[in-house]
């Protein structure tokens, strides 16, 4: 959580003359700051006995990020989008039979993801890398608020997966058909959900 | 987990690729479904061509010609798409003709028993037939289109 700068500042000047981290906790709790926000102010500073106060690492940003992560996530997006499209055009052909058959539809999608599934695998493993030698890339803010963006968008497919399906029983058109691509919407979603969370739970106990 | 999760994402999106490959065909297979659809558009063109030429034929005035008829003065310069060869156009009586083609693909003949199709299939072979055949070698039951 980002800290407020007066706070900061108070903390960095309580501790540089000699003020016990307690003693500043119950300054900072009397005067009104919440708990989390009193551990956070703490937090930014290193717990040493050295002076000046140390700060510890904070969320960096920088354009060569936002390139990588915004090409990262927005390749995985898209690709997500075709894929529960394509798993959706199969499902049509398979129990639609009554439609016309165009493959167009399956051939595009399979288009985005030759290009985006060796894309993004590419990047994803090329970050891994790098995170794995150098941790300070966990600070990256940009790569946190698109982890964010993502939990959010897939959060948010999971739920509209499940209104329309309430919805789709709820009206008697709850059929087979709708049952396999409302599950294709939440395994997709489910599991990027779960690759991220997972990844930020890393990240933090990093 | 990640490293699961990754690896069961990468399968799900390889079986698609592979399921939709086993569907919609390859390259050559989705070059041939082109060729089936332009023929099918051109047989529907020849057709309305050689329905106006009976219309004609009727009303030997040409005054009373359908408005459709425009732009058909000329016999369109249709040729199958893959060989070049002409279509096949086989008059089945004084009212009655077929136009047809061999088609490549099984898509057009999947979809040909539907309402909007204008073609009857027999084998790989498809048709545009209209009127009423009145010769011994004139189906019954293919009146696809009709005179309004």
């Amino acid at each position: 959580m980002a800290v407020n700068k007066q706070l900061s500042r108070f903390v960095r000047d309580a501790l540089s003359s000699g003020k016990t981290r307690a003693e500043i906790s119950q300054a900072l709790t009397d005067s009104g700051w919440s708990p989390s926000e009193v551990a956070d102010a703490l937090d930014a500073w290193a717990e040493t006995r050295f002076s000046p106060p140390v700060p510890r690492p904070q969320a960096t940003v920088s354009a060569r990020d936002f390139f990588i992560y915004a090409l990262t996530f927005g390749v995985m997006i898209f690709g997500a989008v075709y894929l529960v499209q394509l798993f959706h055009a199969l499902i049509d052909l398979w129990l639609d039979t009554d439609s016309y058959r165009w493959p167009g539809r399956i051939r595009w999608s399979m288009a985005v993801l030759i290009v985006t599934t060796p894309v993004y695998l590419w990047l994803t493993l090329r970050e891994r890398g790098k995170l794995a030698d150098d941790p300070a890339l966990y600070r990256s803010a940009i790569r946190r608020w698109l982890m964010y963006l993502t939990l959010l968008l897939s959060a948010a497919a999971l739920l509209g997966d499940g209104v329309a399906v309430i919805y789709a029983f709820l009206s008697g058109d709850f059929t087979l058909q709708f049952f396999l691509k409302a599950l294709v919407v939440a395994v997709i979603a489910g599991l990027i959900f779960l690759f991220y969370l997972a990844d930020i739970r890393k990240g933090d106990a990093a | 987990m990640n490293r699961l999760l990754l690896v069961v994402l990468l399968a799900i999106v390889g079986g698609g690729l592979i399921a939709g490959f086993m569907v919609a065909g390859g390259p050559g297979y989705a070059r041939m479904e082109r060729y089936d659809n332009e023929r099918a558009a051109d047989l529907r063109t020849l057709g309305d061509y050689h329905r106006c030429l009976l219309e004609r034929e009727e009303d030997s005035e040409g005054s009373n010609a359908p408005r459709y008829c425009s732009g058909f003065e000329q016999a369109p310069e249709l040729t199958d798409p893959a060989s070049g060869a002409p279509y096949r156009f086989t008059r089945l009586g004084p009212q009655a003709f077929k136009v047809c083609a061999t088609f490549q693909t099984e898509a057009l003949r999947e979809a040909s028993d539907r309402r909007y199709s204008q073609l009857v299939f027999e084998g790989d072979e498809g048709c545009v037939i209209y009127g009423q055949g009145t010769g011994a070698e004139a189906p019954d039951a293919t009146l696809k289109w009709t005179t309004e």
